[in-house]
């Protein structure tokens, strides 16, 4: 019985409790070993239990490996290898563990940033002693507040943990459970220090927010609307075993701050957009399916706002936007978002796949990650394209992009820039499917189909072909002159692979453009708001911006292409707007910084954009990423980007006069 | 006292970390100046060194300002704060050790370094440990 269990417990954990908070394990990171020594001298004198780290990563792996072996984390804000508050998110949201932050800094802005990341307090050094003396009261209350929650929530589980009475209690009904709780919390109160005490000690295994598990809900979150996602609903919907309700509500709170924050920093930085953009490719994916859910969303009027988060958080991986779409997408989408914190994370933190990380990623992961990610997204494009994908989370870029590309087609399979376009686009064809479905109502069902129609037909005779690259561009320059809607994205698809061909040169190129796929990615998205010839345009953009990369034409050259594509599309203003948005955004990609600023202007365009555009971008990104992942890196991405973003808001109709001619004439031999 | 010690080792490091930084021909490193300088400020300030502290708070704004002349001329401010404190710390050491009593240590030293907050308890505890070490007794008065 969780009674006899717990008095056993709490007789193992008694001669702690009586001495709480002595005996309170603490972790200190610092990279200042002066400081260091110090902290942990006063710890000492404190008659706490010290450990202490000067490298973030050692922090977290000792966290990891021994889940209970800490009640309180210190950590300094300013470290070289990690920054304070990132590692103050990822404790946050896989232990849960009360955070401490420390710095000289004592700036409003910094303490302000320590409160919003989660910590639960703010030290100025010199840390003094007597506040040391109190870090207890956190640990204290960082468990009392989940009991709360606990007992509020009625978990199933925690019946050891919690008084068994809060079990009985879940199952009764409401009514009872008011007066459960009083009693519960008087007995609480009462046995509140023992309590706590053995609570904290025997305390819940924290859980562990592995990716899956994060994934699962996510998709829970999504499926139920950010807005409406109760803890007890998700819990349902994740259906795993051992989860309590409290742990979700914690899960929840930490997850909606994270949104938070991504939806206010994300303009800002640059970084962030370019992960975005470079997200975007899994975005596409997701977008496609989150353009139903922006629809969703706009209909709850949730989109506006939300979505900028939403489809940061769908760059994460964390498809929170799109409640319509099916969870399986969504956590192929989340699994892929995951997979590609991993990817980027160079470092190898695979544990790195809570959302944070993928914010993390965000803040600060360069350029390079994105190709990685595009490997990643495309995987996940992949998976949640074909939903029937089963697209195994690839660490190796290199073996994703083959399984990708296969999908896809072999001719892209040899750049894995090429794999990254090509998973792109074969996810965005493939979202655009499962999207289109959806989106049939918004009218785009038919592009959609149409798209994916194409993107099919595309890789067909790709896939016929055989792997190069430049015999999948042939099939697809014949037939994009066609202009239907899914030619053109064809040809972005063909561009990318006649690209491919490009591959000795283009390689570098391609993973380049992978960033940029991310870009275009974002970038249709941004242009779903402009509505109407989808695919095509961006295609056409994308294709022309990525030919123009190849061959380093100027900047301008890039945004004439693209807005050749867009008039080749189909006259297609939009698409043009967004194909440009695309190429900047692919420009962003790869260029991080400057693009950025212009890419996050697209992104958050594209957040108000309609579903219907956002599903449609998403395909036409597919094969606009493509040609955008052929971007060389060294294409003049500021230039481009200028030009692009000029480009972009001079949606100019004329431009529809591109046509793939605009983009044949890139120096592509097709 | 080795958090002394830590502390001057990692003090000289960071000083010649910032003069070879400033010495650069070519473009000097601002932000890595920046960084060194708030290191040694938290360790300063841990330390209850409080001169060198706020020599350090002076470099930051030149360092802000990015000013290399007035960032060199902080510099040399520094050194000359971090050898005072060596001096005076290494002096409370013998001080304490040899008249195995904390309070004169201590009153010496604060007034030596016009500490305006009170001495690191950390220190203090050290300061202790040692004199209890050498066979003194640890006066409770303040």
């Amino acid at each position: 019985m969780s009674i006899s269990s717990s008095t056993s417990t709490w007789k193992a954990g008694d001669t702690i409790s009586d001495q709480f908070p002595a005996g309170l394990r603490v972790l200190v990171v610092d990279d200042d070993p002066t400081c260091l020594m110090i902290l942990e001298k006063m710890l000492i004198a404190c008659l706490y239990k010290v450990t202490k780290c000067n490298r973030a990563e050692t922090a977290l792996s000792k966290l990891r490996e021994n889940k209970n072996g800490y009640d309180i984390v210190l950590s300094d804000v300013h470290m070289p290898d990690m920054d304070g508050f990132k590692l103050l998110e990822h404790i946050g949201l896989e232990m849960d563990l009360p955070v401490i932050m420390m710095s000289a800094d004592d700036g409003k802005q910094v303490v302000m940033k320590g409160v919003t990341h989660g910590a639960c307090d703010y030290l100025i050094k010199p840390v003094r002693i007597e506040a040391l003396k109190n870090i207890w009261q956190h640990v204290v209350r960082k468990r009392k507040n989940e009991w709360k929650e606990f007992e509020q929530s009625g978990s199933v589980e925690e019946g050891d943990r919690q008084p068994k009475q809060s079990d009985d209690a879940d199952y009764s009904s409401s009514a009872n459970e008011g007066n459960w709780k009083g009693s519960k919390r008087r007995k609480d109160e009462e046995e509140e220090t023992d309590e706590r005490d053995d609570t904290s000690t025997l305390k819940k295994p924290r859980v562990v927010w592995s990716v899956e598990l994060h994934q699962q809900f996510v998709a829970a979150v999504n499926q139920l609307g950010i807005d409406k996602a109760v803890p007890k609903k998700i819990l349902e919907l994740m259906n795993v075993p051992g989860l309590t309700r409290e742990n979700v509500a914690s899960h929840l709170q930490k997850y909606r701050l994270y949104l938070r924050r991504l939806s206010g920093v994300s303009q800002h930085q640059s970084n962030l957009s370019t992960i975005i953009s470079a997200q975007d490719p899994t975005f596409g994916s997701l977008s496609s399916l989150s353009g139903l859910d922006l629809q969703t969303l706009a209909a709850t009027g949730q989109l506006p706002a939300q979505s900028l988060a939403r489809l940061q958080a769908a760059g994460l991986g964390r498809a929170t936007a799109k409640s319509g779409i099916p969870i399986t997408l969504v956590d192929q989408r989340n699994i892929f978002s995951f997979e590609n914190p991993k990817l980027r994370f160079g470092e190898g933190q695979q544990q790195h796949m809570t959302n944070k990380q993928q914010v993390n990623l965000l803040h600060g992961i360069p350029t390079t990650m994105e190709p990685k990610q595009l490997v990643s997204l495309r995987h996940a494009a992949q998976s949640v394209g074909n939903m029937n994908m089963q697209v195994p989370p690839h660490g190796a870029q290199s073996s994703q992009n083959n399984p990708l590309l296969m999908q896809m087609g072999q001719q892209q399979q040899q750049s894995r820039g090429q794999m990254l376009v090509d998973s792109t686009i074969n996810h965005a064809p493939r979202l655009s499917s499962s999207m289109g479905q959806p989106i049939l109502s918004n009218g785009m069902a038919t592009n959609v189909s149409s798209r994916n129609g194409i993107p099919e037909n595309i890789r067909a005779p790709g896939y016929s072909q055989t792997p190069s690259m430049l015999n999948f561009p042939m099939n697809h320059a014949s037939e994009l002159p066609g202009n239907c809607f899914p030619l053109g994205s064809t040809p972005g698809v063909s561009n990318l692979t006649s690209k491919g061909a490009f591959q000795e040169d283009v390689n570098s190129e391609i993973k380049g453009s992978g960033g940029f796929m991310p870009s275009y990615d974002v970038f249709n998205d941004l242009n779903q708001h402009k509505p109407q010839s989808w695919e095509l345009q961006n295609v056409g953009i994308a294709f022309d911006t990525s030919q123009n990369s190849n061959s380093l034409q100027g900047n301008l050259d890039l945004t004439q292409s693209a807005l050749g594509q867009q008039g080749f599309s189909s006259g297609q203003m939009n698409g043009h707007n967004r194909s440009a948005a695309v190429a900047s955004k692919a420009m962003f990609s790869t260029d991080d910084v400057k693009e950025l600023g212009s890419a996050q202007n697209v992104n958050q365009h594209l957040n108000n954009l309609l579903v219907d555009n956002s599903i449609r971008v998403k395909s036409e990104r597919v094969c606009d990423t493509s040609p955008a992942n052929i971007f060389p890196d060294h294409f003049g991405q500021d230039d481009l980007m200028s030009a692009l973003l000029k480009q972009q808001e001079s949606v100019a109709s004329s431009e529809n006069e591109f046509d793939f001619d605009g983009y044949s004439m890139n120096n592509i031999p097709v | 006292m080795e958090v002394a010690s830590l502390f001057f080792e990692d003090c000289e490091k960071l000083i010649n970390n910032m003069a070879i930084a400033l010495e650069q021909k070519q473009g000097v490193d601002f932000k890595q100046i920046d960084e060194c300088i708030h290191q040694l400020k938290g360790s300063s300030s841990s330390i209850g060194a409080m001169r060198v502290k706020n020599a350090c708070i002076a470099f930051r704004s030149f360092s802000g300002a990015q000013n290399r002349e007035g960032c060199l001329r902080c510099l040399q401010q520094l050194s000359h704060e971090y050898s005072l404190l060596k001096n005076k710390l290494q002096t409370l050491f013998r001080v304490s050790v040899a008249s195995r009593c904390l309070y004169v240590c201590l009153v010496i030293f604060c007034r030596e370094n016009e500490h305006a907050e009170p001495f690191p308890d950390v220190l203090v505890f050290q300061l202790e440990q040692q004199i209890v070490a050498a066979g003194g007794s640890i006066p409770r008065v303040h």
